[in-house]
């Protein structure tokens, strides 16, 4: 065997049909891709959850409410529903409004976020110092439009490729790193796939977010434009938009205390994609927040024509939903209905529930349902309105 | 040389000038056969020769390009068994009565050649001996018309040395009581002395000059026919002539000879081959001929004033020596096909003794190969923490291995192996996420190692260099879509490890390694990792 030939033809030959099968061997890589991926939103992490029936919420592992198919029932329906279970022994009224709703919430409006979270399932197409581009994505056939999901991290005094990244998170701590992610799920229509892969996306979703070391909780908020989604999908029925403001904590990994999660959001005539014919858009403003340990407080308010079968009483009243719960899933509603066509009234409505939702209260000042039960029994004595 | 050998020598040339052989004329047809064995290891008690095998070599292929054996007709068994030799033999003989049988006017002649070591009355091969009885028996009930058994049994020394580990009775005195007709038995040495190898020769003395008077140099007549009495006659004169002043003392060829009235048998015809170096009357002395590409010397004619000696070769270029008291004569022929190329002492360069380039060209330079195929498993580990926890895992190895021992030289041998291995595991992303993964590792290993020690131990130490192949695999939810990773580079290592020898095919094997890796995806990393290694090896 001639030693010379062999190292300086067959070797290096060997070499080149070893390389270029897979990404390059790094840890480096990964930790830098894993950083991106905790900075970005978590539909799981943000969705809301209640405590559940039939367990003590201090022991509850992190999971996704198991809620009942609505069979594509209304509002009213379910509001209904609630209403005849609780003065017939079911689940209170005031808690089951707000996990129909939480529920709607969770499904619908946060529901975009699992389009991130596919995308997220594979690794980015692009990398960059701190930058990394997800997609495009084709979606499902029917879709009408690419997806892309792009991330950037934003030191302080590094040269930055947008704007974005002007100023931090409002309402977040940063780190002592003083580092923060802007993030944006970009939309653009399959019919101009023609242009460049970086020209004509348009930011449907954009956000900053401080990780929480290193996990998929942090601080953040992000805003979803669904008319700006309908700029590129003509197929699109939703309307308006939604600030999400958020900050979550992981729980301990023996659950000795549970997650921390705060989320505000704000509806700016917003109307889902989904939502029945002749549904108005929506202002409101939802605030939930999960305290560690399992207690949690729910706060809804919004404009609407509470009594829309009436055309003659066709101003819209401000109805104002807060309802809170212990550890144990005991909990209370209060309910303030003012303005509109209620004008200087004001009607109120107030309910508490034992650790089985089971109703042990009930009042209203506007013969909605008769008086039942004891206040003495509540787990909250106060009253928020 | 003593007075009785010298009282035996003659006495063969007077019975052989007897027509006591029929000549091979015209209207006789002699099919030859031949067994040509050589076995340059004895047994674990010997030491192990160098040119046997080549001897035996050199010896099948004067017969068949100079003495008209065809190739069907002769058996040539390198380092094979006692076993082996007798089935041989028996193959030959089955052919031999089958042409008897069809053609009784056929003579046949049955040449057995045998090179390697003997002991206490048997011929010694891989460990297992051969009792001479048994040969001697065989040549008793062969139908073959005329059987020869030459065997150079012998040791080896400085220059020389002696064929075998012990000093054994020649084949010829436990011989003594041979009688059959047509039988002609020659040994290289007496019974009371060794054989020698040289290595300027490349070989040893008695088949470097038995061949090389087969070639033509033995041919005192002149007729271009070289009969067995001249072959032996020009091996025994300068066997005895070279040997006397070795370390291992004057060698004496012996012969038992009982043709009965068949002539004058022919062993080569020169002209056989039509390209020929010609020695002229006018030279004399002592010439060597080299085949330098091969590293063999060819043949070797002493010559004296008024004689002219034809060699027979193959056409190429060749170097012919001659030796002279200050210094040799050198000079490179080439032989074309069917030239018959005369040599004088002025196509010479005169080059003094330190100028000398065919001074170990001859040396063997593959002696013995061997080739080794084994298996075995292992572990592979990176030194460095955290580097063998979360990127170059520890892992489990499997391997198989091809070692060509005494390749390059004696005991130094040349490596290949492909080894394959991997397990499951982690790489810890975040302080409070590990993303599982599956590890896998291949390497190609081409290495040399120098062996040294006994027959039944040896340890070895080498170099290695590796074409390493690394990948894993993400597992796990966020990662099971990532592209996998990969890493390929050259890793150039020292091995070291022990050798237990079972027998002559099985031996069981403890390596280690140490390898340096050059690391540069995550920065510049020089790192090391060793493989522990537990292997079988079976050698052919």
């Amino acid at each position: 065997m001639r030693i010379k030939p062999f190292f300086f033809t067959v070797m290096p030959l060997t070499i080149l049909l070893f390389q270029g099968c897979g990404d390059p061997f790094s840890n480096d890589l990964l930790r830098e891709d894993a950083r991106f991926l905790s900075a970005a939103p978590d539909a799981q992490v943000l969705q809301v959850k209640l405590p559940e029936q039939g367990t003590i919420a201090m022991n509850k592992t992190r999971q996704p409410l198991v809620l009942s198919d609505d069979g594509g029932r209304t509002g009213d329906d379910q509001f209904n529903d609630c209403a005849g279970s609780a003065s017939n022994g079911g689940r209170a009224l005031w808690y089951c409004f707000t996990d129909n709703f939480t529920h709607d919430v969770n499904q619908g409006v946060l529901g975009f976020l699992d389009l991130v979270d596919k995308v997220l399932e594979y690794p980015p197409s692009a990398r960059a110092n701190n930058r990394r581009i997800w997609g495009p994505w084709p979606g499902e056939e029917k879709d009408a439009t690419d997806f892309r999901f792009e991330m950037e991290r934003c030191e302080p005094g590094t040269e930055q490729a947008e704007d974005w990244c002007k100023e931090p998170p409002n309402g977040c701590k940063l780190g002592n790193d003083r580092v923060f992610y802007a993030y944006a799920l970009e939309v653009r229509s399959k019919q101009k796939r023609n242009l460049s892969s970086d020209q004509g996306w348009v930011k449907a979703m954009q956000g900053l977010s401080v990780p929480f070391e290193g996990t998929r909780y942090g601080c953040g908020n992000l805003d979803f434009d669904v008319d700006r989604v309908a700029s590129e999908d003509p197929t699109e029925k939703g309307k308006g938009s939604l600030l999400v403001q958020y900050d979550t904590r992981p729980p301990q990994a023996d659950q000795s205390i549970g997650e921390y999660v705060k989320i505000d959001i704000v509806f700016n005539q917003f109307l889902p994609g989904d939502a029945d014919e002749g549904t108005e858009p929506v202002d409101a403003q939802y605030n939930y927040l999960l305290e560690n340990d399992r207690s949690g407080q729910f706060a809804y308010e919004t404009r609407a024509d509470l009594d829309e079968n009436n055309p003659l009483r066709s101003a819209k009243e401000k109805l104002e939903i807060v309802t809170r719960w212990n550890t144990f899933g005991a909990g209370r509603g209060d309910v303030r209905i003012s303005k509109g066509d209620l004008k200087d009234m004001v009607a109120y409505s107030h309910e508490c529930w034992n650790q089985d939702f089971g109703r042990v209260y009930y009042e209203d000042t506007f013969g909605f349902q008769p008086k039942e039960g004891d206040e003495a029994l509540c787990e909250f004595e106060s009253w928020t309105f | 040389m003593t007075i009785s050998r010298l009282a035996m020598a003659l006495m063969i040339l007077v019975v052989m000038a007897e027509p006591v052989l029929a000549q091979e004329d015209s209207n006789t047809k002699v099919v030859r056969f031949a067994l040509v064995a050589g076995n340059n290891r004895g047994g674990d008690d010997m030491v192990e020769l160098k040119y046997a095998e080549r001897d035996a070599t050199k010896v099948a292929s004067v017969l068949r390009r100079l003495g008209r054996v065809r190739r069907s007709n002769m058996r040539v068994l390198l380092n094979g068994d006692p076993d082996d030799f007798i089935n041989s033999l028996k193959r030959l003989e089955t052919r031999i009565e089958r042409i008897k049988n069809r053609k009784p006017n056929v003579e046949t002649m049955l040449l057995v050649y045998y090179s390697g070591h003997s002991k206490n009355g048997s011929l010694m091969m891989n460990g297992s001996p051969l009792p001479l009885r048994k040969i001697k028996s065989f040549f008793a009930s062969s139908k073959a018309d005329v059987r020869i058994g030459i065997l150079d049994s012998c040791r080896a020394g400085e220059i020389t040395r002696l064929k075998g580990g012990q000093i054994a009775p020649s084949f010829l005195n436990v011989e003594n009581d041979l009688n059959a007709s047509g039988q002609v038995l020659i040994t290289s040495s007496a019974g009371d002395e060794d054989s020698q190898e040289s290595d300027e020769l490349g070989g040893s003395f008695f088949t470097h000059y038995f061949v090389s008077g087969l070639r033509g140099a033995a041919d005192r007549s002149g007729d271009g026919a070289v009969t067995l009495v001249e072959a032996y006659n020009y091996t025994y004169n300068n066997t005895v002539l070279k040997t006397s002043g070795t370390r291992g003392g004057t060698q004496h060829p012996e012969y038992k000879f009982d043709l009965k009235g068949r002539g004058n048998l022919v062993l080569t015809r020169v002209n056989a081959e039509r390209s020929r170096l010609r020695f002229a009357a006018p030279v004399s002395g002592d010439y060597l001929v080299y085949n330098l590409k091969k590293g063999v010397v060819v043949a070797e004619v002493i010559k004296q004033e008024g004689e002219v000696r034809d060699i027979a070769l193959a056409p190429g270029n060749y170097v012919i020596k001659k030796r002279r008291s200050h210094d040799v004569l050198l000079g490179k022929v080439t032989v074309s096909k069917n030239e018959i190329k005369e040599i004088n002492d002025e196509q010479l360069k005169s080059t003094s003794y330190e100028d000398d380039y065919t001074k170990g060209a001859v040396m063997v330079k593959i002696n013995g190969l061997k080739v080794e195929l084994g298996t075995g498993m292992g572990l592979q580990g990176f030194f460095e923490s955290p580097i063998r926890d979360d990127l170059f895992l520890t892992i489990p190895i499997l391997f198989l291995n091809v070692d060509l021992h005494n390749f390059i030289t004696k005991n130094l041998s040349l490596a290949l192996d492909v080894s394959l291995g991997g397990r499951d595991g982690s790489v810890r992303v975040t302080e409070d996420t590990d993303v599982p993964i599956e590890y896998g590792e291949m390497g190609l290993g081409v290495g040399v190692n120098y062996t040294l020690g006994w027959d039944w131990f040896r340890i070895y130490i080498g170099g290695r260099l590796a074409l390493v192949y690394i990948w894993r695999k993400f597992k796990g939810m966020e990662f099971r879509n990532w592209t996998p990773q990969d890493f390929t580079t050259v890793s150039p290592g020292l091995i070291a490890g022990m050798q237990a020898v079972f027998n002559r095919h099985w031996k069981l094997k403890l390596e280690g390694r140490v390898h340096y890796l050059y690391y540069n995806v995550d920065g510049d990393k020089s790192l090391g990792y060793g493989e522990g290694l537990f292997a079988f090896g079976y050698v052919f």
